[in-house]
């Protein structure tokens, strides 16, 4: 009975605001009107409702919630808090950003549909269901992203993504039918506790599957492209893409996570490798490409890379908080990408006309080195989760570049040394309590590796991303080599959309200044 | 970047030899001046020639209003826009459903056509009987059709009689698809792309096109784009191209074989390309098969096709201040590419036989373009024009052909020309209306005392009535404080409720406040030019500290400093990866409190902004530095500071032009700025005369200038005698928020104490009233706001794409004393510039008024028009699809051209309503007619612009308040040449 209450409690507010943003759709649809205008507003009004309703659930629910194919915990409530925040401040965006928009309304029920299935997916218990969330939430956005297919660019990008998406939902309902199959439930939590009763086959077949799934679906290498692309879409939908769609692969990792954990090494290092070379292109895409949308995209695939290296280290809880900020943080930047341009009239920040330049060839491969070496003793030191040392590198990294920045500063370097210390610190606290939270919220991981396997993985990882950076660097200080100009080559290739996704001149803007009226 | 010289390659030019299998079948041999032009060629004049249909593209930081033709004024304008028309596929002129729209609106009246129709048949010789051919002109311009309908069987076989006769087959032929087009000659692309299109029914065409499925045209505009966006970055990529240093092509040629995705072919054939851009573009252009006689139309064709790089390739050789020589290198690498392209599709095609082909899919085309268009015109002849069949055809060929032709003109060009110029006059009559209501008074002028003193010497004014709002009280009649505004439309809503609200005066000027001048603020490396484009700056001013600056800078850098790490760890491949980690929680708060509260984030925001880099008290270095040592910037390479008769000189010419002459106690030099959040786009609400700035810098030079005891002395002695209780300050117009923003207020004497206290008193109505007036042109989401809040919000929310509307509806420049434009509606459609035709007796400052502000108005009207009836080449497409690159400007989706204009946002309320209405500018000027025929005499460029229909020019008698038109003839209709 009080599952029930809960049940209705969580979806009522999302069926709520489906149908509202269904409503703002069935009016004249072709001029804005007031009320359009009036029900955009009343709908993104209500888009708090899920807001509160995931939060109550995350409070107060009595974990976990099982409610027909439903299965409400502690992570899904999390989530579901997470998504609907972002549906909430995508929308409101939108609201003034879109206005005037041919296909006003049209993205306000995309974007809620998107969402809304995300939430369904990561709160479903049976397997059905789950398979069927995570084809819906392909469904609305290649949806979301046809809404201006009247741009020649927009339709060869709707065909890559929707055959994309296509795949990724094959192969994510393949997995869910040969594990239901195989352990005879249909129930989620059920079939997924046989799974270790599979044999290792089976385990790494779905496994594959699954891994696939994810890959597609991060944009990772050899799929980067339908990612790379999607600069095509207006801001809003890039900012829902990247913060909730592109990391449903390692939301299914996590959730798949006893599945995928007895893939055995085998699947370990088959993840890890596309994982890794989804880093390494991501991040050099975007340190060659220009433009700011394409800079966003290629970190985009470089940090669900990330995540997808965590889960292949086994670390669910460090993706899924990953995933979270990162998810928080690209969206921010999508919104905000108008105000990249530059001011030329910023005071400048270094003491002198000309800053200092000796030294910094040799500076590149130096703090490369010094970031190793501060990553490893970092580890060596308290060595136990499996991040810990990629973290370590990282933050070495940083202590490196900011090292090097505050060097050419004189007046006011302590005041900007100390808000970034403490800008890192508060972040570092809040993600040490989500990362505990989220454990809490996690089943208990299964790898059945071995410690000596983790330890390879891992310090195979740390390798792959310190070498990486390396390469980077040796080829940023010698760029004419022949090997570093054709490195360069293939990195803006691979970060760059097909020419039939590009077009010189928005051509439908010509016919849309051709069937305009006066105002 | 460094660009190498290129005049040692001349020698070479001679020697003609082309890559690929066909090199030596390659039209060495041609006429004899074709050998000539080949054993000489100047690069750089044929490279500047072709540059004509182009034009630089600044930074968008500093956002131009930017013509985007200047260099060629010296055709008509419709004879332009035609061109542009067959180049590019762009419509100038109002599209068929707005001009509907606005006779639907009112806003044109039949009567207004009728005149322009008539007129226009009168002035030209009219194939056909005068009733016939003026029933099918309105059938015609009253269908708002672009296309015509399909032609009846009967003039089909009309059609097919006339041109079964040879001559006038050929005739037709040559009108309809000119050989050649004067301007541009089509790239052998695009050609062997309309033959692929021609024959796609051969399914080994379309197979082996394969890479290039969108045609070898689209290939070579990708290629380009993926070349310049990286290439051109400004410091927004943290890897640069390698080998830039070494020049464009350069760097083009050495990394163009080692790129992916590139057939090996066209790999290889640069490989072995020519190592100078010179001696490359010359053996693509004779292995493209191009005669020489037409390289400057291919070139330029080429150019057309990516204007925007092409415009910022312009920009940059410009900036170097060298000959085109970026063009040229550019130029180089299209061409090449080009060459390449086509070779490799050739070469799997069969050379020769396919470049058959492609001339008899031209053909064949164009025939069956011909013959429909042929057929549909004489179907309008018989339907609207009530020609009958039997009488059609009792017509010689020869007259049959004209009648084609004429009607062809009209169907494509005129119809569409004469819609505009109805549409001018209409709204030509409404100001004329609107400034003949102000005219039976004549008065009362708000300048009591000049206009006293010289009535006593000009019969022509009359003794100003008595009466009227502010002058009823003898001692009163002096103003408490005058304000000078930009002459930016936006300050005419701001300045009619400030007169309404209290003793003041407003004056408009352009708001570069007659300075050549660069600025430069306080510890920048950068020396912005704050005038207009056309002028040079020739000295530099910059903002130094008053007192200690050393909190204020720990202050600023601490703040700046957290922002750069940011930036610098999303631009380090290892430290970006842990960047969400370190941020998300901070970025995830900002979000959330710009959804919740959007306009009070905003507000908060940039009150930290303030905070942290509020400057102390500064100066700006007005005077030229006794010591030699100093005199020049190290910045700009200028004089710092001017003297005091520079100084003298631009006050007084600027006192002089706006005809102020008495002053009040309190002098306001306001500046304006745009305020507007997350906007790549902001300075283009900047002050457009600044050079695409906020004007503050200028406003704060020119009253502190005024305010000096020299140049008050020398200002004396010029005639203008400022009181010595007159104080200058400088202040601020926030255009989107209407708010005042005081920038430098010296100490007060008490009339200019109280005169300040109230303005201030009275500043907070003025914002209410004139938000009122604003915000009621913007779409809102809400109909029910209320404007001030509304406007606020617009200024500080993060997801506002309609800050304001800028200067869109910018349609009219009145030259002119304030009583004339006092009646004009608060549309925010006029830039007004204040003008005394008695304190200029030699038009010595109307010249310089036209000179300056006016080409600044027509270049912004240029801008609004083409980014509206070209959205897509000459605005910069939607605002929700755009991405900043290279920090220069602003592309498309996944890439495009670097797109120069408004975005589309800025010019239509919404994607099917226009805001902003694409006519040419209206130039009104309050001067007796001679004054006019004068100016006209003296100034080339102008009375070019007027005759050329590139704006209209119309006067107003001061004396008799008479109305004259001084357009180019009856109709510049008649000045369109068929092609």
């Amino acid at each position: 009975m009080r599952d029930i209450a809960w049940g209705w409690l969580w979806m009522a507010p999302w069926v709520l605001v489906l149908l509202s943003a269904a409503a703002t759709m069935v009016p004249n649809r072709r001029r804005q009107s007031t009320r359009v205008g009036r029900l955009v507003l009343l709908h993104t009004g209500l888009l708090w409702l899920p807001v509160l309703a995931s939060l109550a659930g995350l409070l107060f629910a009595p974990a976990p919630v099982v409610w027909g194919p439903w299965r409400l915990d502690r992570l899904g409530f999390g989530l579901s808090l997470y998504i609907a925040l972002l549906s909430l401040m995508i929308q409101a965006f939108s609201v003034r950003y879109l206005h005037g928009d041919r296909a006003y309304a049209r993205y306000f029920a995309g974007l809620t549909g998107v969402t809304a299935a995300a939430a369904a997916t990561w709160m479903s218990g049976n397997l059905v269901l789950f398979a069927c969330g995570w084809a819906a939430m392909g469904f609305f956005l290649v949806w979301l992203i046809a809404s201006k297919r009247e741009w020649a660019p927009v339709r060869a990008v709707v065909s890559l993504s929707a055959a994309c998406f296509a795949t990724s939902a094959l192969s994510v309902a393949a997995a869910v039918v040969w594990l239901a199959l195989a352990t005879g439930s249909w129930n989620r939590m059920t079939a997924i506790h046989h799974a270790a009763t599979l044999s290792p086959e089976v385990r790494l077949g779905i496994s594959l599957l699954l891994v696939l799934a994810a890959l597609i679906q991060a944009g990772g290498w050899p799929f980067q492209r339908w990612l790379m692309e999607s600069a095509v879409t207006p801001t809003p939908v890039s900012a829902v893409m990247h913060a909730g769609l592109v990391n449903a692969g390692g939301l299914l990792l996590t959730r798949m996570a006893p599945v995928f954990d007895g893939s055995g090494l085998a699947g370990h290092l088959v993840l890890l490798g596309f994982a890794w070379l989804s880093v390494a292109i991501g991040t050099g895409a975007m340190l060659v490409h220009a433009d700011y949308k394409r800079q966003l995209v290629a970190s985009t695939m470089a940090q669900m890379g990330l995540m997808l290296v965590q889960c292949a280290l086994g670390v669910y809880s460090a993706a899924v908080v990953h995933l979270v900020l990162h998810g928080l943080f690209k969206a921010t930047l999508f919104m905000r990408s108008g105000s990249v341009v530059p001011r030329p009239d910023q005071p400048r920040l270094t003491a002198s006309v000309h800053p200092p330049r000796a030294g910094r060839a040799v500076s590149a491969v130096g703090m490369v080195a010094l970031a190793v070496i501060l990553g490893a003793a970092y580890w060596a030191w308290q060595p136990g989760s499996p991040t810990r040392a990629l973290s370590g590198l990282f933050l070495g990294a940083g202590i490196a570049l900011a090292w090097r920045q505050l060097a050419a500063v004189r007046a006011g370097r302590w005041l900007g040394l100390a808000g970034v210390a403490g800008a890192v610190m508060v972040a570092e606290w809040v993600r040490a309590h989500l990362d505990i939270w989220v454990q809490t919220a996690l089943p208990a991981a299964h790898t059945n590796l071995g410690t000596s396997a983790t330890l390879a993985v891992t310090v195979m990882a740390f390798v792959l991303f310190a070498g990486t950076a390396l390469a980077f660097a040796v080829a940023h200080t010698r760029p004419t080599a022949r090997a570093a100009m054709r490195l360069y080559l293939w990195l803006a290739a691979l970060g760059e959309a097909r020419g039939a996704a590009v077009e010189p001149h928005p051509q439908y803007l010509a016919d849309y200044a051709k069937e305009a009226v006066l105002k | 970047m460094s660009q190498r010289e290129q005049h040692s390659t001349h020698g070479h030019a001679h020697r003609v030899q082309t890559g690929g299998p066909k090199a030596t079948r390659e039209p060495v041999a041609a006429t004899g001046s074709n050998v000539q032009t080949l054993s000489h060629p100047d690069w750089q004049e044929l490279v500047r020639n072709s540059a004509d249909a182009i034009a630089p593209l600044w930074p968008i930081a500093t956002f131009i209003a930017r013509h985007p033709w200047p260099e060629l004024e010296h055709h008509p304008y419709a004879e332009v826009a035609h061109w542009l028309r067959d180049a590019q596929g762009i419509h100038l002129h109002p599209p068929a459903s707005v001009v509907e729209s606005a006779v639907a609106n009112g806003e044109v009246a039949p009567h207004h056509l009728t005149r322009r129709l008539n007129a226009w048949l009168d002035a030209q010789p009219v194939p056909m009987p005068r009733d016939a051919a003026e029933r099918a002109c309105l059938a015609l311009l009253w269908t708002f059709q672009t296309d015509l309908p399909p032609a009846s069987a009967t003039a089909e076989a009309l059609a097919d009689t006339l041109l079964q006769d040879s001559g006038a087959h050929a005739r037709w032929q040559e009108a309809t698809h000119p050989t050649r087009t004067r301007w541009t000659v089509t790239p052998l692309s695009k050609r062997l792309d309309g033959a692929a299109k021609a024959q796609s029914q051969d399914r080994d065409v379309r197979e082996r096109r394969g890479a290039s499925a969108r045609g070898l045209a689209h290939e070579l505009d990708v290629q380009t784009i993926r070349f310049c966006k990286l290439f051109f970055d400004d410091g927004q990529a943290s890897w640069p191209l390698p080998g830039r240093e070494a020049g464009f092509y350069a760097a083009w040629r050495q990394l163009t074989p080692l790129q992916p995705g590139l057939p090996r072919r066209v790999r290889q054939q640069i490989d072995h390309w020519p190592k100078t851009p010179a001696d490359a573009l010359e053996r693509a252009l004779v292995a493209l098969d191009v005669p020489a006689a037409d390289w400057e139309g291919y070139l330029r064709a080429h150019l057309l096709a990516l204007p925007g790089w092409a415009g910022w390739a312009l920009w940059q050789s410009r900036g170097a201040g060298r000959e085109p020589s970026l063009l040229l290198e550019y130029l180089a690498v299209r061409v090449s590419l080009e060459w390449a392209l086509c070779a490799d599709h050739l070469d799997t095609r069969g050379g020769e036989p396919l470049r058959g082909a492609v001339r008899d899919a031209d053909t064949s085309r164009r025939q069956a373009d011909a013959r429909r268009f042929a057929a549909q015109l004489i179907a309008t002849w018989l339907r609207d024009g009530g020609v009958r069949a039997e009488d059609w055809s009792a017509m010689t060929a020869d007259s049959q052909v004209a009648c084609l032709d004429w009607l062809r003109r009209f169907v494509e060009t005129d119809r569409w020309l004469l819609w505009l110029e109805a549409w001018e006059d209409a709204q030509a009559d409404q100001l004329r209306a609107a400034i003949a209501e102000t005219r039976p008074e004549d008065g009362p002028s708000r300048r009591g005392g000049l206009e006293r003193t010289l009535a006593k010497t000009t019969d022509a004014v009359r003794e100003p009535a008595k009466g009227g709002a502010k002058g009823a009280a003898g001692a009163a009649d002096r103003p408490a404080a005058q304000l000078l505004l930009c002459i930016d439309v936006r300050s005419a809503i701001f300045r009619h409720y400030l007169e309404a609200a209290g003793p003041f005066e407003t004056y408009g000027c352009a708001g570069f406040f007659n300075l050549p001048i660069r600025t430069r603020g306080l510890d920048s490396d950068y020396a912005h030019p704050a005038c207009p484009p056309i002028v040079h700056p020739v000295v530099e001013v910059a903002e130094t500290l008053a007192t200690d600056g050393r909190d204020y800078r720990r202050r600023r850098n601490g703040a700046r400093i957290v922002a750069e790490m940011f930036k610098k760890a999303k631009h380090s491949a290892l430290v970006s990866l842990a960047l969400p980690e370190l941020s998300g929680p901070w970025l995830g708060v900002h979000t959330l409190f710009r959804t919740v509260l959007p306009a009070r984030t905003g507000r908060w925001m940039r009150a930290f902004n303030r905070a942290a880099s509020d400057k102390p008290a500064t100066e700006l270095s007005l005077r030229r530095p006794h010591e030699p040592q100093e005199t020049h910037s190290e910045v700009s390479g200028l004089p710092i500071g001017m003297t005091t008769e520079e100084m003298v000189d631009i006050a007084a010419g600027l006192f002089q032009s706006i005809g102020l002459s008495e002053f009040a106690p309190l002098v306001v030099i306001c500046g304006h700025e745009g305020e507007s959040t997350n906007n790549p786009h902001a300075s283009s609400l900047d002050c457009g005369a600044c050079g695409g700035a906020a004007g503050q810098y200028n406003a704060r030079a020119f009253a502190a200038m005024c305010n000096l005891p020299e140049v008050r002395e020398g200002l004396a002695e010029a005639g203008f005698v400022i009181p010595g209780e007159t104080v200058f300050a400088a202040a601020e117009h926030i255009t989107t928020t209407d708010a005042l923003r005081w920038l430098d207020v010296p100490p007060l004497p008490p009339a200019a104490r109280s005169a300040f206290r109230s303005l201030e008193d009275v500043l907070l109505e003025v914002r209410h009233a004139a938000n009122q007036a604003r915000i009621a042109q913007l779409p809102v989401v809400q109909p029910r706001i209320r404007p001030f809040d509304e406007a606020d919000r617009r200024a500080a929310d993060w997801s506002e794409v309609r800050p304001e509307w800028g200067l869109a509806g910018n349609a009219a420049f009145v030259i002119g004393r304030r009583q004339l434009t006092a009646r004009f509606p608060l549309d925010g459609r006029v830039f007004l510039h204040d003008y005394d035709w008695r304190m200029d007796l030699h038009g010595d400052r109307l010249a310089s008024i036209v000179a300056g502000p006016v080409t600044v108005g027509q270049w912004i009207n240029l801008q609004y028009l083409a980014s509206t009836t070209a959205p897509h080449i000459h605005g910069s497409g939607s605002k929700t699809t755009q991405t900043v690159t290279g920090g220069v400007g602003v592309m498309q989706g996944n890439g495009s051209d670097l797109l120069p204009g408004l975005p589309w946002q800025s010019v239509a309320a919404s994607d099917d309503a226009l805001f902003h209405r694409p006519l040419r500018l209206l130039v009104v000027m309050e001067v007796p007619d001679e004054a006019v025929t004068q100016l006209l005499e003296r100034d080339a460029a102008f009375r070019q612009k007027v005759q050329n229909g590139w704006l209209r020019l119309a006067s107003v008698n001061p004396v008799t308040g008479e109305w004259r038109d001084w357009g180019a003839a009856a109709s510049s209709v008649s000045l369109v040449t068929a092609g």
